[in-house]
């Protein structure tokens, strides 16, 4: 599957949640995400810019392979392909044992909206201010921004990785105390 | 966790089933089972004497690691790590995309009891002679052979494609007919 989806940084929660809300879109909840990113020792996903990840999101557990992102203006542009997985647990030893080693522990909260296709998410890391990620089809997000205040201009297409790293806190690292 | 098996080949199903049943085992399940092995170009998974394989075990799909086998004179005896899967077609595209290969294609019909905490797969391969694996601690098999009428001589240790390749067959493929 193509996801698509972009970012807006640093934003009010309250102010954003609001506007989201007046425009019709229905909150799901928040909750707990941890995510495990794994690589081989030579480091060839990473260096591939690929992902491979195992993910905790809520009681659920999920197992993703991200290729590399698409080039695209605004965009990031990605194929992903994942499956639930009945235990987190088992399926972190098993990958271990393929000569995976854990990469990186990501920690954060995400409180999660749908407003039509579009599926909208606040991701608050421990240690950077809130982002917004918006993912759905391009034009469905491009009419969203002005109704919420931004224009494309006020966009990124960083994945977290990167995001983490502008803000130059600890990118493989992200544990709420 | 430690998986410990035997298998009795060349058996009749239908016997062995109404064998079981008189000591008391119940059925616990008889479906398709469609198996895929997977290893990395260098085979790094065979030289360690493990794989990876993806099941589809009647509606389930299950993700197993094998590790190598330890010594015993009659028992396999090895770590086996499983964990269920949603999606057995998306499981299959992620292992393709860390780049691994698929090794082998397995279908078999799997007929399954259990007694006192013994496992008993009968299973039938297209090509071959069903035969019945047993897993469970070492005693507890010893006890219900016995049971069963049959010796640790009678038995066997072979994986199911050292079984194969006994009755000359690929252990590769083993497809049914359309």
């Amino acid at each position: 599957m193509k996801e698509i989806e972009l970012k807006i940084l640093n934003i009010s929660v309250p102010v954003v949640t609001k506007r989201l809300l007046a425009l019709g879109a229905k909150k799901k909840g928040t909750q707990l995400v941890i995510a495990e990113h794994f690589d081989f020792s030579d480091k060839r996903i990473h260096a591939s810019n690929q992902i491979l990840r195992l993910r905790k999101v809520g009681k659920k557990s999920e197992f993703c392979f991200k290729g590399k992102a698409q080039k695209s203006r605004y965009y990031k542009i990605v194929e992903e392909i994942e499956t639930e997985v009945a235990s987190l647990d088992s399926m972190r030893r098993i990958l271990l044992k393929l000569g995976l080693n854990v990469r990186s522990y990501l920690e954060k909260k995400r409180t999660s909206f749908v407003l039509g296709n579009l599926k909208i998410e606040i991701d608050k890391y421990p240690d950077i201010p809130a982002y917004l990620e918006i993912e759905g089809p391009q034009k469905e997000i491009a009419s969203l921004l002005p109704k919420i205040g931004y224009t494309l201009q006020d966009t990124n297409s960083m994945g977290a990785d990167k995001v983490l790293k502008s803000y130059g806190v600890n990118s493989r690292k992200q544990i709420f105390r | 966790m430690q998986e410990i098996e035997l298998k009795i080949l060349d058996i009749n199903v239908r016997q062995m089933t109404r064998r079981l049943k008189k000591l008391g085992a119940k059925q616990t399940q008889r479906a398709l089972f469609k198996a895929e092995s997977f290893d990395f170009p260098d085979r790094s998974l065979q030289h360690r004497d493990s794989y990876l394989r993806i099941r589809q075990e009647g509606k389930g799909t299950v993700l197993t690691f094998k590790g190598r086998r330890t010594k015993s004179k009659y028992f396999q005896q090895r770590t086996e790590l499983e964990c269920t899967v949603s999606d057995y077609q998306t499981m299959k595209k992620i292992l393709l995309k860390l780049g691994m290969r698929l090794d082998m294609h397995h279908e078999k019909k799997r007929t399954s009891f259990v007694l006192g905490g013994v496992h008993f797969d009968m299973d039938e391969y297209p090509t071959i002679p069903p035969f019945v694996e047993i897993e469970g601690s070492q005693g507890a098999i010893k006890g219900v052979l016995a049971r069963l009428g049959y010796t640790l001589k009678q038995t066997t240790k072979m994986t199911a494609d050292q079984v194969l390749l006994g009755y000359g067959k690929n252990p590769r493929n083993q497809r049914f007919k359309k």
